[in-house]
């Protein structure tokens, strides 16, 4: 499975994967599927089940090599859900998750340029 | 990064050549993992010293793995307990250090039972031992204020580490007992104490490092192993250099730092641990959902920060931090200066006697300042030694109306803070203030009344909070867990500082934004300025002015074999990488036109790399080769995570 570069893969030698696909993400997924919440789960739900997920995953807790890595990816899911999230409160009506995502991508919060794939 | 060159401080030379039987002992005794034995008192008194000097030789060794190597220290760190980080918070007036005792933080004391140490290092000849400073920490005499303001003590070390002598807050440190001279060229200021009646020069770090010494040696003492890993709190406003410099001085004390962790993120993580276990006694389930939202005001000696987290299931997410340099010591002189219009010209001339007086009349000051705490009024007596004596009065209003700059300072960062968070007064729930000047009443009102709340939040000691938190993140980051799931929590920190690059005409774009949650990882797509460009030079900077010129220059380096191409059609790649340990790399290259594939390897580079005179540098680069290799961006709509 690919997970991107660790540092450890970098200094076994292989080459490292940011350097063709940084941002050019190649699948889009779930942040649903990513943080294990139902597409009708509320904010709360959404913050509960990140916070859950970065007391197993951030690099502060976990000492696996590729923990930045999947923690980054739940930091992502997280914010692009709280922003469709926050765009809804704020008056736009449509909950539908991949058209917000495009709107949301272009703001300057917190983008992030997946790599392969992991928490399947 | 350029190696350090271990300085031949007045520290080692003398002492460390010394023939003494008890040396090649000591060393032994330092270097191995074996538990100190714990000596008497009487005995404690030169080993303390021979521990100094046998630390200072072994700092090249332990200096080129954290150079060298790219560890972070994650690789390192294990469960076990022996490898657990102590906290240590240098204050710039006081410090304190603090460790994980397998059920709750314990902060040590000195020998003379004091939790919160004066920092500042003594330099004294001392015959029996050769030349060995010693600080507040020491079990040797204390020394008192009048002494450590006699011009024979450093102190104020974190004010003045990591700056250029071209800083104001360097200048400002002018009007301190000991010497600090500036050329204005923006190097490393000179900084000198008095030994002898001779100024002898030492640096920041190197006080620093040999104060770090000996909270290491009384630590190593008290918990019977040898400390290595510490976790250390820091301004909010600490910028990377300055970082670099503190990390260096913990190396040179034989110290790895685990975190650097701003001083308001460790007291967020105390309130997420007292809320979890607050939520815990009531509703006996963990992690429970209620989100808690808390401003963090702290403000010490020598600086101010602000922060905002939001807390539930032992979690706290930094929203968002704003920090100045900022603090008692700003206080201290207005009020000298309201007492004494022409302390400067009076003090210009440093000869002892002068010294002297100016030393009581800052104990003064600050006694005064101390007591407005509590009184409306207070009345300062002082004879200033030399025929003049002081006699009035200090009304509350008047120390107010003298320090007004200060605390339109601090509502500044309050309102920035809490803009960069989205929050309003509202949505706050509590209020914690912490370090010595939160007990300034008009600063309490001034915090309070900005965040809409009747009162302060309860339960946190303002002087151990900070300290608390980094002995709890040494807990966690050491990977340490507790059956009753009391450090089963987290902070997840953000970047205070904006980071980005040069652009074509001397702009700043930022690629990682001030408060991103870190770790973080973006990248942005930046093109040619010149037709048939083939290298560009990637300038990074720290920063939140719009100009380079108002941010820090960490590094450059040059990305080559960029296709040729007419101007603004190239794409050239830049990512930045923040990881959990706050290291900082940057990736840069040319793709294939009209590809999303890299067109020859990439470079990687750790910044910062550059050490002192880096406007030099920009300055240079600019000389050197004028827009030729610059960079600029492309439109928002042309950036890839938009196209895909």
């Amino acid at each position: 499975a690919s997970l991107g570069w660790s540092r450890k893969k970098r200094r076994a030698g292989d080459s490292p994967r940011w350097r063709t696909t940084p941002m050019r993400a190649s699948r889009r997924e779930s942040p649903y599927e990513v943080l294990g919440v139902s597409p009708s789960a509320s904010a709360q739900d959404i913050k509960r089940a990140y916070r859950k997920l970065a007391l197993k995953y951030h690099p502060d807790v976990n000492k696996e090599a590729n923990a930045q890595e999947k923690f980054m990816r739940i930091k992502h899911a997280y914010n692009t859900l709280m922003n469709s999230e926050s765009q809804f409160k704020y008056g736009n009506q449509s909950a539908d998750f991949s058209r917000t995502a495009e709107r949301s991508r272009s703001a300057p919060d917190e983008e992030f340029y997946g790599f392969g794939e992991f928490l399947r | 990064m350029p190696l350090w060159v271990p300085v031949r401080s007045q520290v080692a030379p003398a002492a460390c050549l010394s023939p003494s039987p008890e040396a090649p002992r000591a060393l032994s005794l330092f270097s191995s993992s074996s538990v100190f034995p714990l000596p008497n008192s009487q005995c404690l008194v030169w080993r303390t010293d021979l521990l100094v000097i046998s630390s200072f030789r072994m700092a090249e060794q332990p200096y080129m793995v954290a150079s060298d190597s790219e560890t972070t220290g994650d690789d390192k760190s294990q469960s076990a307990f022996h490898d657990l980080a102590i906290g240590i918070e240098v204050g710039t007036s006081k410090c304190s250090i603090a460790v994980w005792n397998g059920a709750q933080v314990e902060l040590l004391r000195n020998t003379r039972k004091q939790k919160a140490m004066r920092s500042y290092v003594m330099f004294k000849d001392d015959t029996s031992t050769g030349e060995v400073p010693s600080g507040g920490a020491s079990n040797k005499t204390a020394y008192e204020e009048k002494e450590i303001l006699s011009g024979s003590a450093i102190f104020n070390m974190k004010r003045l580490i990591g700056r250029a002598d071209t800083d104001p807050i360097v200048h400002a440190s002018k009007n301190l007992p000991f010497v600090v001279q500036t050329l204005d060229i923006g190097v490393k200021p000179f900084i000198a104490a008095l030994v002898n009646n001779v100024w002898r020069s030492t640096t920041p770090e190197e006080v620093l490092a040999i104060f770090l010494v000996e909270l290491k040696t009384m630590a190593e003492v008290q918990l019977k192993r040898p400390i290595r890993n510490v976790v250390l709190t820091i301004p909010v406003s600490f910028n990377r250099f300055q970082q670099i410099r503190v990390e260096r001085a913990c190396t040179m004390a034989g110290l790895h730092v685990l975190r650097l962790m701003p001083e308001p993120t460790a007291v967020a993580l105390l309130y997420a641990q007292q809320q979890q276990q607050q939520q815990q006694s009531l509703h006996g389930s963990m992690g429970s959902g209620c989100e808690k939202v808390a401003l963090i005001f702290n403000m010490g000696a020598g600086y101010c920060d602000v922060a905002t987290t939001a807390t539930a299931g032992g979690v706290s997410q930094i929203k968002a931090m704003q920090g100045c340099t900022l603090g008692g010591e700003d206080i201290l002189k207005n009020v000298l200066y309201h007492l004494l219009p022409n302390f400067d010209s009076l003090y210009s001339n440093r000869d002892m006697n002068k010294i002297r007086s100016m030393g009581l009349l800052r104990i003064a000051a600050q006694d005064a300042i101390h007591r407005l705490s509590t009184q409306s009024s207070v009345q300062i007596n002082v004879d200033l030694g030399d025929g003049t004596k002081m006699q009035r009065v200090l009304h509350q209003s008047e120390f107010e109306e003298v320090n007004r700059n200060v605390f339109e300072i601090c509502e500044k960062l309050i309102k920035l803070c809490l803009a960069d968070s989205k929050l309003a007064a509202e949505d706050i729930n509590d209020v914690i203030l912490v370090g010595g000047c939160s007990r300034i009443p008009k600063i309490r009102s001034l915090v309070l009344g900005l965040c809409k709340k009747e009162k302060e939040y309860e339960g946190m000691d303002a002087l151990e909070a900070a300290v608390t938190g980094a002995a709890l993140e040494g807990a966690v980051a050491s990977g340490i867990t507790d059956p009753s799931g009391s450090l089963d929590m987290l902070t997840i920190q953000a970047t205070p500082l904006s980071l980005g690059i040069r652009v074509h005409g001397g702009g700043f774009v930022p690629i990682i934004q001030r408060n991103t949650a870190i770790p973080a990882r973006k990248s942005m797509i930046f093109t040619t300025t010149q037709d048939g460009q083939t290298e560009a030079l990637i300038v990074v900077y720290e920063g939140e002015g719009k100009m380079v010129e108002e941010n820090h220059l960490m590094g450059y380096f040059k990305v080559t074999a960029i296709p040729l191409a007419p101007k603004g059609t190239a794409e050239i790649s830049v990512c930045m990488d923040i990881d959990a340990a706050n290291t900082l790399r940057v990736f840069a290259g040319a793709m294939m036109l009209g590809t999303d594939r890299a067109n020859s390897p990439f470079f990687e580079v750790r910044m910062p790399t550059l050490d002192d005179a880096h406007g030099w540098c920009a300055q240079a680069l600019v000389k050197t080769h004028g827009s030729a290799l610059d960079l600029t961006t492309i439109p928002k709509e042309l950036q890839p995570q938009k196209v895909q």
